[in-house]
């Protein structure tokens, strides 16, 4: 059956469900009553169907074709390639980048062997002078203070005149005979004014006296120069005794005392009592139980601090002008230093100065 | 073409509207393993997954096109719902065929045998049209596209054009259609 386009049109507007109202009622009446409109709804309706098949069939075709295009190489495998070509990019910008610096690493490896001195100036041994640079290295690496000493490339002097300055500064040394003479420190002077025990050890003042000067040398083989650790000068100090509570001690003595004298009045008793007190407390003070070595250092790196081995004191970076106190309190050893009390502990290592800030302490160290 | 990188849902439904084959393939590879999980979870197969798959992209595309179409959730979440409603029709079915008693099965078998053979012929009939007509068909009763939009991409003059063009071409397929079979075959 052939229809014509309103029909057709009305037909796809029924089968479409977008016909409604009147004219869907009015098409159904259609329908009921005409044959030939009922063949030609199914007709369309089957051609529609085979459009919509034949349509889904095409883009289904469509869809495998493309898939498979991209399955040829397999979507896990993709990943995996893309992965590890991801993986030789890193690995190789990581060699890239690493490489001038583990060149550059080589390099100044190669350097420092080159800066190693093959003979330094030694400064605690004018006899010997040049030692062998792997002695002064190992030395200098095994004590603190001078793990960071600088080793600086000496400046190129002309040979001949160098072997003279040192065997002129050697004569100059050996004929010197205190450390006035040798390196004519301005200092002692105003020490020795201040403090009576004022006491330079000749020796490592001198040697210290020697190195600063050979510090300066060179010859041929010198091609650097270790700076050490510098004593710049030693000091005696008393080390005053200092109790917790002065007054529990007086307090003893004073029983003692009544025991004895058991015999006196009661005011007589305790005037003397009062006396006898007053007398061992200002003593508790000023008790002198020892004396300590001070010596003062200078550090090349201008390290600060103090090393203390139970018999002396190695203090670093500290002004030998300024005046020091000593107490000891618990056989433990406090300094006075800038009136601020600092403890000293004792062992073998390089420590930093720990003020003490407990004031029930600070009260009985500044008694 | 879409190996690497995800689009934008919205992108994906307007490049649809616009009747973008691309986007199905796009759409079938993001989402194949969610609905491979998924079937293989509940008693399917590598093969039936692919059915799935296809016809889900294929209802999205549909819906996509209609008219009061609206995206209220992810695009995946909606796949994913279409492609679990069309596994359990699978399975419903697949039980049904199963429960049928053999000889009612045989004979309905036949029917449904003799039934699909006309559709599959006018099938062909439609793949055997001139491109034009069989575009223009497609673009209107399956992708549903506007009368604007056909007479844009297949370059006539106005909607009226492929109106009347629509018709011609229906009319000249139902001719091919009657002449080939009796009228009892598609009733």
């Amino acid at each position: 059956m052939s229809v014509n386009e309103e029909t057709y049109h009305i037909i796809n507007s029924y089968l479409s469900g977008k016909l409604t109202g009147r004219a869907l009622d009015k098409f159904k009446i259609d329908l009921r009553n005409d044959a030939s409109l009922r063949e030609a709804v199914v007709t369309q309706r089957s051609i529609i169907k085979a459009v919509e098949t034949a349509k889904e069939k095409e883009l289904k075709s469509f869809i495998t074709s493309e898939v498979n295009k991209t399955r040829a190489i397999p979507y896990p495998k993709m990943r995996g390639a893309l992965a590890s070509a991801a993986v030789i990019a890193i690995l190789a910008i990581v060699i890239f980048t690493l490489a001038p610096i583990s060149h550059k690493r080589n390099n100044n490896t190669a350097q420092e062997e080159q800066k190693k001195p093959l003979m330094v100036a030694r400064d605690n041994a004018p006899d010997t002078i040049l030692e062998s640079a792997e002695t002064i290295y190992r030395e200098t690496t095994q004590v603190d203070t001078q793990t960071f000493a600088r080793v600086e490339s000496a400046p190129i002097l002309e040979l001949e005149p160098e072997v003279e300055s040192i065997e002129d500064d050697h004569l100059d040394m050996s004929g010197m005979d205190t450390i006035e003479e040798s390196i004519g420190l301005d200092f002692e002077d105003d020490i020795a004014d201040k403090a009576d025990r004022y006491d330079i050890n000749k020796k490592p003042t001198k040697l210290a006296g020697t190195s600063s000067k050979l510090g300066k040398t060179t010859t041929k083989d010198i091609d650097l120069i270790v700076r050490s650790d510098e004593l710049l000068g030693k000091k005696s100090y008393p080390v005053y005794a200092a109790a917790l509570n002065p007054l529990d001690r007086t307090t003893n003595v004073g029983e003692v005392t009544i025991q004895a004298n058991n015999k006196l009045s009661r005011k007589e008793r305790k005037a003397k009592n009062k006396k006898e007190a007053e007398d061992n407390s200002s003593r508790s003070r000023s008790t002198v139980t020892r004396s300590i070595m001070v010596e003062y250092w200078q550090s090349v790196v201008n390290y600060k601090g103090y090393q203390y081995d139970g018999t002396q004191v190695k203090l670093y970076g500290v002004n030998q002008l300024k005046s020091l106190r000593f107490v000891e309190l618990d056989n433990r050893l406090y300094l006075k230093l800038n009136s601020e009390q600092y403890f000293l502990e004792k062992n073998t290592k390089h420590n930093r100065l720990i003020q003490v800030t407990n004031p029930t302490l600070l009260k009985v160290l500044n008694e | 073409m879409f190996g690497i990188g995800k689009i934008a849902d919205h992108t994906v439904l307007d490049n649809m509207k616009q009747g973008d084959e691309q986007m199905l393939v796009y759409l079938y590879k993001q989402h194949y393993t969610m609905v491979k999980n998924f079937v293989l979870k509940n008693s399917g197969d590598e093969n039936a997954v692919d059915d799935i798959l296809q016809d889900t992209v294929i209802a999205v595309w549909k819906n996509t096109n209609k008219p009061n179409f609206l995206l209220q959730s992810k695009l995946s979440t909606y796949i994913m719902a279409i492609a679990k409603n069309l596994w359990f029709k699978e399975l419903k079915k697949r039980t049904k065929f199963k429960l049928v008693d053999e000889d009612n099965h045989l004979e309905h078998g036949k029917d449904e045998m003799h039934l699909d053979m006309d559709q599959n012929i006018i099938v062909s009939l439609v793949e055997q049209m001139d491109d034009n007509c069989r575009r223009l068909l497609s673009y209107f009763y399956f992708d549903g596209f506007s009368t604007k939009l056909i007479a844009e991409k297949l370059n006539y003059a106005n909607a009226n054009t492929v109106k009347s063009k629509k018709y011609q071409c229906f009319k000249k397929l139902q001719a091919t259609v009657i002449s080939q079979y009796k009228k009892e075959d598609l009733l």
